[in-house]
């Protein structure tokens, strides 16, 4: 096998790679940045649904962390 | 318990030179305390420690402050406080209801010993009240705020009172600082009590403060134990809501005297607000500017 043919052979082998790796992405999928982009979108809703969480009232009846979260300047006990 | 600084600091001014104070944590510690960490802890009260000095350091004051109540009841102050930081506890309200009611069934008994197992348990039962104060006034639970306040004001009390009758009777020494603990705690159940922004002039307050001597004993500790940034921290705070200008000066001096980087008011400790940010601290501030006092106002 001469070097032309070699070459030949290698850019099919590519063309080839490359023709499978598009079929197997269907119709509806995304393109990467679309997809990031999704992603980034969702990011928000999440954080929202975390700061609701943490804003709700704690079953503990200590609350002194819910407090310093909030920002109190309670005293703190000695022992 | 004292803080891991104020413990390293007690050791220290024992007059321990630094290649003694590392000896002697050689002595009681599993692993060796790096010269680096031990002196960072010392310099910075927001410096968190790690497990390993934390624990060494206590082993250390132990045995040269050892407590003077029985290793039973602090067994059961320590349980407590585990309880009551734990999250995620499922049951954690449960198990404190049940440790309070062995705590009152020994607390009520029926001929009472008013010795240092009696006043150790009635700080216990105290705590455990005054754990509640700022979460029920945070979800206006009036009621029990004002059960709690009571009942935590009645047991840190009677804990200083079992205190006074074994400082007669018993050759036990008992440091100051043990008694002024109790009069602070007496002190943060009228304050928790009030939200910010009912706290400035407050009668209650200012009742409490005239009949405890509070200011004086604060002063006193402070002459003994002038590292303990708290106690000027605090004195600044009820000189500030009460406010004596003489006297935020005196604390303010004291502050940054116990440490330097409270010279910038907006320095901050993990878990409180700053000095600039708190509204307790709001006519001291104006006092610190007014007489010129050193500080760094910068970015308040």
């Amino acid at each position: 096998m001469n070097i032309k043919q070699r070459f030949i052979s290698l850019l099919a082998a590519l063309i080839f790679i490359l023709a499978s790796g598009c079929s197997s992405v269907t119709p509806d999928s995304p393109a990467p940045i679309a997809k990031q982009k999704k992603e980034q979108a969702q990011e928000p809703a999440q954080e929202q649904a975390q700061d609701a969480e943490s804003l709700n009232p704690s079953p503990s009846i200590n609350g002194m962390e819910e407090l310093k979260r909030k920002g109190s300047d309670d005293m703190e006990r000695l022992d | 318990m004292p803080s891991t600084y104020n413990k390293i600091h007690r050791l220290k001014s024992q007059g321990w030179t630094w290649p003694e104070f590392l000896a002697e944590l050689e002595q009681v510690a599993v692993h060796s305390i790096d010269e680096k960490t031990l002196y960072s802890n010392f310099r910075l009260p927001h410096r968190k420690p790690n497990k390993l000095l934390e624990e060494t350091i206590s082993q250390l004051h132990e045995k040269y402050f050892p407590s003077p109540f029985p290793k039973e009841v602090e067994g059961l102050i320590t349980l407590y406080n585990h309880l009551a930081n734990a999250k995620n506890y499922r049951t954690q309200e449960d198990d404190i209801e049940l440790l309070k009611r062995f705590v009152l069934a020994e607390l009520q008994h029926d001929n009472p010993q008013y010795d240092l197992r009696y006043s150790r348990l009635a700080w216990l039962a105290a705590n455990i009240a005054f754990d509640r104060i700022s979460y029920c006034r945070d979800n206006g639970l009036l009621e029990k705020l004002a059960e709690n306040q009571k009942s935590a004001l009645k047991w840190f009390q009677q804990a200083k009172q079992a205190i006074s009758h074994c400082q007669q009777s018993v050759e036990i020494k008992i440091e100051p600082f043990v008694i002024y603990k109790l009069t602070q705690n007496m002190l943060a159940s009228y304050l928790n009590a009030l939200p910010s922004s009912n706290r400035l002039d407050n009668n209650d307050l200012k009742s409490f403060i005239d009949s405890s001597d509070y200011i004086s004993e604060s002063k006193h500790m402070l002459e003994l134990e002038p590292f303990q940034w708290g106690i000027a921290r605090n004195g600044l705070r009820f000189s500030s809501l009460l406010k004596n200008a003489e006297d935020c000066e005196y604390f303010y001096r004291a502050l940054v005297t116990a440490n330097k980087h409270f010279l910038d008011i907006n320095y901050q400790l993990p878990g409180a607000l700053s000095i600039g940010e708190s509204d307790d601290f709001h006519w001291a501030l104006d006092i610190i500017r007014n007489r010129n006092l050193p500080v760094i106002l910068a970015n308040s």
